[in-house]
């Protein structure tokens, strides 16, 4: 299938009838799942499952998937309920299931592209920081400099206002900054 | 890792060819929205009848004028309210808060502000339901007998206060005394004395609607404590006299 094709289009015609075209999604946001399964799950057994349910999950719910909207928010949607079950399950990492960055507007941080700062370390020891992050600072991180998304599809992937995913990448970085200073990295 | 991708793509592919996952319909998921909209709907409806029956009690009960009568009053307020409603109404607002977030519109803004959206459509529903007086029209049928299921919460809104708080239309008044129908057609003697404080120092008239914050005595006799004229579209407008409605009887001036 053309690489010119877009998700949208592809998802349409899964929602046609076209199960091969599935497929197609799959190629394209395996890498990018994995990646985020990878990093926020680090050291959780169930992450291979997980990934397979959110396939699974995103082919028996593309009905209800708008073909007007995005369908990367959509998708990553489904891989953060199914990775955040995981932590819930093993209990190993406390998810409150209510947030306070939540409650209050934020004024938006400005996006920044430091994205290279972060990514031209020793990624073996980035990632070491990251798990020691509470996993809601951990999850925008992750999906901010190395998914690269923008505040506004976090947003929609989260659920929670961008002024909140402003605050949570603020504050993550914060704490991945006196993290890695521990690790004797200069971020 | 290659080989990790491959095996979850091939484990998905044939859960999907071997009829093992299915793709949900897309009328489940049109259903599950419709859904979700009407708990919503239902949700604010319920909210906005309890809100406003909040208002209603107020006004029926002539508590609504409580806080404006001195230490006393606000205490009998902060008593006597309609807590149980109040705390239901606050659920309400929990649950239409939880499901409102399951929409863009309101998980886009924070909680706070949403919440302030809920609380201004209330407020603007209240107000609208009081402009149609849904509730008085019920309480006419709760007196009449036709709601057996809400029938005797309304019912007995008539009574007021018993022991704080009257209200009730003037039928007679002197220098010393003050002969006040209430809502439930019960008729009380108040007696007025030196300390007994109205409005403005004006004195109702006869004919006129009016709350009044008692103190009771030993001897069963009321003092009046606080007078003042009840709200506008207060507690008596289907009360029917042999006099016709009481809404009908002309308002004499203040003195």
């Amino acid at each position: 299938m053309s690489t010119d094709i877009t998700d949208e289009n592809i998802a349409k015609r899964v929602q046609d009838g076209d199960a091969e075209a599935f497929g197609v999604l799959m190629d394209r946001y395996e890498n990018k799942l994995t990646r985020y399964a990878r990093k926020f799950l680090a050291g959780y057994d169930d992450r291979e499952d997980a990934l397979q349910n959110v396939f699974i999950k995103a082919y028996e719910h593309i009905q209800g998937y708008d073909a007007k909207r995005p369908f990367s928010p959509w998708i990553y949607r489904i891989a953060h309920n199914e990775f955040v079950n995981v932590l819930r399950r093993q209990k190993r990492e406390p998810i409150s299931p209510f947030d306070f960055d939540t409650l209050f507007p934020h004024p938006i941080a400005p996006e920044k592209s430091d994205t290279e700062s972060i990514r031209n370390e020793d990624e073996e020891t980035i990632d070491a920081c990251i798990q020691e992050i509470d996993p809601k600072y951990r999850e925008v991180l992750i999906l901010y400099f190395y998914e690269e998304l923008d505040y506004k599809t976090i947003a929609d992937i989260l659920h929670v206002p961008i002024s909140t995913v402003g605050v949570r990448i603020k504050r993550g970085k914060e704490k991945l900054k006196v993290l890695c200073e521990m690790h004797h990295i200069d971020l | 890792m290659t080989k990790e991708l491959s095996t979850i793509k091939e484990k998905v592919v044939s859960a999907i060819e071997s009829g093992t996952t299915n793709m949900r319909p897309k009328w489940h998921f049109v259903l599950r929205g419709t859904l979700l909209s009407l708990g919503l709907i239902l949700v604010l409806i319920a909210l906005l009848y309890i809100a406003s029956l909040i208002v209603f009690t107020l006004k029926q009960t002539g508590l609504i004028m409580t806080p404006v009568m001195g230490g006393r009053g606000f205490g009998v307020f902060l008593f006597s309210a309609p807590w149980l409603l109040v705390g239901t109404a606050l659920i309400f607002v929990i649950v239409l808060e939880v499901l409102a977030r399951k929409f863009a519109f309101a998980y886009k803004q924070p909680l706070l502000l949403s919440l302030a959206g809920i609380f201004l459509v209330a407020i603007v529903g209240t107000f609208a339901i009081s402009q149609v007086r849904v509730h008085e029209f019920l309480h006419e049928q709760a007196r009449g007998g036709n709601l057996p299921a809400v029938g005797p919460l309304y019912r007995t809104l008539d009574s007021g206060i018993p022991g704080n708080v009257i209200p009730g239309v003037v039928i007679d008044i002197t220098d010393t005394h003050l002969t006040l129908e209430r809502p439930d057609g019960m008729v009380d003697t108040i007696t007025l004395n030196e300390e007994t404080h109205f409005m403005r120092n004006t004195e109702p008239g006869v004919g006129d609607a009016i709350v009044v914050l008692i103190r009771p005595r030993e001897d069963e006799s009321l003092i009046a404590e606080h007078i003042r004229p009840a709200p506008k579209n207060g507690f008596l407008p289907f009360r029917v006299t042999d006099k016709g409605r009481i809404e009908d009887i002309p308002p004499s001036p203040m003195k």
